[in-house]
């Protein structure tokens, strides 16, 4: 089952801007994304204020899957949901 | 050269926003090359799309998205006209063959059936092939593709990649590239367009939830995740595509396999049956001529050589068959005895005349032909006939049935956002309530208004309404967005179209009103099509005609009766056609009219063009000889002379461009176009300065040009041409004769064809009673279905009851038949078709007081007459003997039930009938008005000019014409129960006093008597409301006594 979460992190990115190692806000810990198994926009709530993210479905190479997305406006990322 | 395939409008309704300028504009600066218009089932955006694209020089292509049975999308583009006539058979077949006729759905073997140059490609996620993939049904998507291949062959299927960043889209793009692959079927880049510009992405949502009625936070299926459907540049496309080049290359390839736009053929209208072989202009011109002879009795050379040269444009232009069959449509009136005038430039033409086509001599007035047609401009006619409501249904029948259904169609229509509607809709969405959208919505003017933020401070009946409009900011910006676009598509009231090739050639078909089928193209669009339409109009002044004509036969109303035209001048004109607004009663009253040309000076002089021109009170003062008639310019005299001087007609202003300005034909067409049709202030001034130049190079002075020409400038407003101002004039008269001689008849007619004219029934009964003519209630063995004459008054009839049905008023009158009803029992064993909302509405309107005086009480009786009266079967036609299975005796109410007051009496009358046909809202406060020295709409006849007043009435119909200063004048209407006072309120006053002018129903208000020519009217200064303690609900404790006395008590300060 996912947990949904909003929890923001670091992440890494590649050349391209896509994201390459996720790394969580103590610094100790990191997991480098395997593969991006899909990605998409999405605007959300724009009459509340909410404002455009890019979501990535990411496998790690521990074989984690996270949802993530970044909002387009400042760059911050959020992890929104893991799948055990 | 990079050509977006796959994109919508606002004509895919709700589906789509934004304009084409925006979207041309957009195209031109980003480098795209080619857009398809692809809405939801329609090519109804398809001429203006062309229009707007070849003009910014890029390649306008015409397709759909079509939907089919199973639900699917898929698109369809023309590649030229063939392609584009199996388009308009597909829509048309997918909108008539559905399951209901309302819904589109295309059949599989219809696409078989028209798929020549036509172009597919896949669709969005709703096509049946990405479908099947996303759900990962490989084989069936395979199947799919194999049949539209089938369909359309190799070269004209690609499957269409789609770059909107939607969940899954890279490996849905992957799995449509590797099946094109296998089929050896090409792969296109598209991108869904919904909008041109992401910024619009909020409205398009907006509208989704419009479309879905959902509200904002509100989760649907058909809301779009991202705000990524907008017309991207080539560069972003080939960012996102930079995997599939031969997706953005083929883009390229279908661009050229299709043609740019759609050229139709100019004229297709159908070669008229004639008789013995004789062609189509040898016929007219022998109807031409046979009618003249009936008209003219004897043929002068005058006659003859204007009807010679009006046949040879008509022929040179190749509009015979155009005429005949209009001909013919009359022709088919008249034998039927269908009522039907016809209006418009047409009435500038002799041989329409002699046709019988319309009824104003164009010879005899000096009309000019060429307002009409004209070689230069090669125009298509546009002849616009009135019929009497019923009778146009007949008429068009008999269009139907002689050429054929499938030559036949009625125009549409398309109901474009206003802002009032668009308050409502985008609101709703919001979240926001029903009552406070209607609150809001309703403080907007009825107009439409282009910015609605601005118009907050522009407007007092919005600025001072308290309404808290920070919360309405997003709303309203999003309205002033929407303003405009098309909503949905409607039926028009008039055009019909006639075509020679079937009509699904050029245009698909639908259903449109009472299952007619419509085109998918409005007026302002069809004849680009290649076709002529007809204007066949509902007017119901003439079934009020048709109404009185059993009394008096329109046909034998004198001319010129001195009676009519005495009326005329007292300015008492409520109930004539077109000369009764508040600003036509006052023209008349001081017009002094005696013949018929004032008609038809007056029915143009109320019009926005001259009003604006201010030519108002100068041609008043020249008729009347009250100010020396000049000219400007000595070439003006034989143009403006039957007018004074004035220049009161569009053929005036064009004969002035012409012969002072020495305007080309061209020009002179440009300026009747401004005058027409585009109405733009700016277009007139740039012709202005075009006058101004040509004029002043001819040797007119300078001064004397730029005189001139703001003397006309006022045109690009609403003007009248003379053709069409005569024969209204004569319905004018004619109306204004039953008026006088046969008010009774008269109103009587004029509320039986409601809604109509410029006053609602309750105006109209007050101006019946100040005749002198009862309205008589409503009346359970007296009333009859509609309104009748009986010699003691009006008769209220049964149609005038709210919710009431014909089936019910039916049975109401077969059993009255039978036998009177002799109480409210009676009636509910005898007329079970009147349910007990009915019964309740004819026992609040009075329709029993004769058998049950006390009401309340009669409401009572109902519902033990409903429990007793329903279970006893009445098994025999004869009227049943009471009891049947109660005693009546038992029926009785308690005494102790008191009845209604007067005012609830008032209130329920006006709430089931619309009008109390015994008592006016004012006579509920005459009291307090005579108590506090107000005066009557009667008094203000009598004071004299200046005089300072308070009066207090019924506010009807506010309104704000354009004047010339640009500055708000309001024009109202005051009613009371002895008459209608009209009032003027100025800029000033109406900013201090405007919230409550125009949003109150009762109003006193201050102010000084004008008088001007022989009515008196209002200036006012101050409006109020009548405080609470006004009211006497107990009711009317007087009439107009003590009027007399009154008049002492106002001064003139």
């Amino acid at each position: 089952m996912p947990k949904r979460t909003d929890y923001p992190l670091q992440v890494a990115c590649t050349r391209q801007g896509l994201p390459r190692k996720l790394i969580w806000p103590d610094g100790r810990r990191s997991e480098n994304i395997a593969e991006i198994l899909d990605y998409w926009r999405e605007v959300g709530a724009w009459w509340d204020g909410e404002s455009e993210r890019q979501v990535y479905l990411v496998v790690t190479t521990t074989q984690k899957s996270y949802e993530l997305y970044q909002v387009l406006a400042t760059g911050s990322w959020y992890l929104t949901r893991v799948f055990d | 050269m990079f050509a977006h395939l796959h994109f919508h409008s606002p004509f895919s309704f709700l589906d789509g926003t934004g304009d084409f300028a925006e979207t041309a504009r957009i195209a031109a600066e980003t480098g795209i090359g080619a857009i398809a218009l692809t809405d939801h089932n329609t090519v109804s955006g398809a001429l203006r799309f062309q229009r707007q694209l070849k003009e910014a020089g890029i390649k306008p292509i015409i397709g759909a998205e079509v939907t089919l049975e199973e639900g699917y999308h898929l698109v369809l583009l023309a590649k030229d006209r063939l392609g584009y006539a199996n388009l308009c058979r597909l829509l048309t077949e997918g909108w008539l063959r559905s399951a209901n006729g309302r819904e589109f759905a295309l059949s599989l073997e219809s696409l078989r059936t028209f798929n020549r140059n036509l172009i597919a490609l896949s669709g969005c996620r709703k096509g049946k092939i990405p479908a099947l993939i996303l759900q990962n049904k490989f084989q069936e998507a395979r199947q799919a593709a194999e049949e539209y291949l089938a369909i359309f062959g190799r070269e004209n299927l690609f499957l269409e990649l789609q770059g909107n960043l939607l969940p899954r889209e890279a490996r849905l793009n992957k799995y449509l590239a590797d099946l094109a692959a296998m089929l050896k079927v090409g792969v296109v880049a598209t991108c869904n367009v919904h909008y041109p510009r992401k910024a619009d992405f909020p409205l398009h949502d907006l509208l989704t939830c419009v479309r879905t009625l959902t509200t904002l936070p509100e989760l649907h299926p058909e809301r779009r995740l991202n705000a990524e459907n907008y017309l991207k540049t080539p560069e972003e496309m080939s960012r996102l595509f930079r995997e599939y080049p031969r997706a953005l290359a083929n883009t390229a390839l279908i661009a050229e396999a299709c043609s740019s736009g759609i050229d139709f053929p100019r004229n297709i209208f159908p070669a008229f049956d004639t008789p013995q072989a004789e062609s189509a202009p040898e016929f007219l011109r022998r109807l031409t001529f046979m009618g003249a002879k009936e008209r003219y009795g004897r043929l002068t050379p005058e006659i003859t050589a204007r009807l010679e040269q009006e046949l040879a444009i008509i022929n040179q232009l190749g509009f015979a068959d155009y005429f005949l069959a209009v001909w013919d449509v009359v022709r088919f009136a008249r034998a039927h005895k269908i009522r039907y005038a016809g209006r418009g430039s047409a009435a500038d033409s002799a041989v329409a005349y002699c046709l019988y086509i319309t009824n104003v001599d164009a010879i005899e007035r000096g009309l000019l032909f060429e307002r009409f047609l004209s070689l230069e401009r090669g125009e298509k006619p546009d002849i616009d006939i009135d019929f009497e409501a019923e009778g146009r249904e007949k008429v068009i029948e008999y269009i139907y049935r002689k050429y054929g259904r499938e030559r036949v169609a009625t125009v549409c229509t398309f109901n474009t956002f206003g802002t009032r509607s668009a308050i409502r809709d985008l609101g709703k969405a919001m979240g926001f309530s029903l009552a406070e959208l209607d609150r809001l919505a309703k403080r907007f003017p009825w107009f439409r208004i282009d910015d609605p933020v601005a118009a907050i401070q522009q407007y007092p009946e919005l600025r001072n309404s308290g309404l808290p409009f920070h919360r309405y900011e997003q709303l309203l910006k999003f309205v002033a967005q929407v303003i405009g676009q098309p909503r949905f598509i409607g039926t028009h009231l008039g055009g019909v179209v006639i075509s020679a090739l079937p009509l699904t050639d050029l245009t698909p078909l639908q259903y449109g009103h009472q299952s007619r089928l419509i085109t998918q193209f409005d007026k302002h669009d069809i004849e680009e099509l290649g076709l002529i339409k007809f204007d066949l109009l509902s007017l119901k002044t003439l079934s009020v005609l048709r109404d009185v004509a059993p009394t008096c036969a329109p046909e034998t109303i004198p001319q010129n009766d001195r009676a009519t035209y005495e009326m005329l001048n007292t300015g008492e004109t409520v109930g004539v056609f077109q000369l009764e607004s508040p600003a036509q009663r006052n023209l008349q009253s001081r017009l002094g009219a005696e013949r018929m040309e004032d008609l038809v000076a007056s029915v143009a002089l109320i019009r926005p063009g001259p009003i604006e021109g201010n030519m108002v009170e100068p041609y008043i003062a020249r008729r009347q000889g009250s100010e020396p008639i000049s000219y400007l310019h000595p070439d003006l005299e034989r143009i403006l002379k039957k007018t004074y001087g004035v220049v009161l007609f569009q053929e005036q202003v064009i004969e002035i461009a012409t012969v002072i300005g020495g305007f080309t034909p061209g020009e002179a067409d440009q300026l009747r176009r401004v005058m027409t049709h585009a109405r733009s202030r700016a277009q007139m001034q740039n012709l202005g300065a075009l006058f101004c130049q040509k004029a002043t190079a001819r040797g007119v002075s300078p001064e004397v040009a730029e005189t001139i020409f703001s003397y006309i400038i006022g045109y690009a407003g609403y003007g009248f041409c003379e053709a069409h101002a005569a024969a209204f004039a004569d319905t004018a008269y004619k109306t204004a004769y039953l008026l006088k001689h046969y008010p009774a008849e008269y109103f009587c007619a004029l509320l039986n064809n409601q809604p109509m004219g410029f006053y609602a029934p309750e105006t109209l009964c007050v101006e019946a009673r100040r005749r002198g003519i009862s309205i008589l209630p409503l009346e359970i063995n007296e009333s009859r279905r509609e309104f009748t004459v009986t010699p003691a008054g009006i008769r209220v009839g049964f149609k005038q009851l709210k919710g009431i049905t014909d089936d019910t008023i039916e049975a109401i009158l077969t059993a009255r038949a039978k036998a009177p009803f002799t109480s409210l029992f009676d009636f509910v064993l005898r007329v079970p078709a009147a349910n007990k909302a009915i019964t309740e509405h004819l026992v609040l309107a009075g329709a029993f007081d004769r058998l049950h005086p006390n009401r309340k009480q009669a409401l009572w009786l109902l519902n033990q007459a409903l429990t007793a009266g329903r279970t006893t079967t009445c098994t025999t036609n004869a009227a049943p003997a009471l009891p049947l299975a109660m005693p009546a005796a038992a029926l009785k109410a308690p005494e102790t039930i008191s009845d209604f007051t007067q005012w609830e009496k008032f209130t329920q009358e006006r709430s089931v009938l619309g009008f109390s046909a015994d008592h006016h809202l004012l006579e509920f406060y005459r009291e307090y008005l005579r108590n506090n020295a107000y005066a009557t709409s009667q008094d203000i006849k009598e004071l004299p000019t200046d005089t300072r007043v308070r009066i207090a009435g019924k506010v009807v119909r506010p309104h704000r014409p354009p004047t010339k200063s640009g500055r708000t004048v309001v024009f109202l209407t005051l009613e009371d129960e002895f008459g209608l006072v009209d009032a003027t309120v100025f800029e000033k006053t109406y900013q201090s006093y405007g919230h409550l002018i125009f949003t109150r129903e009762l109003l006193g208000f201050t102010g000084r008597v004008q008088r001007r020519g022989k009515a008196g009217s209002l200036l006012v200064e101050e409006a109020h409301d009548l405080p609470r303690t006004a009211l006497d609900n107990k009711g009317p404790t007087g009439s107009a006594a003590r009027r007399a006395d009154q008049l002492s008590q106002y001064s003139t300060r």
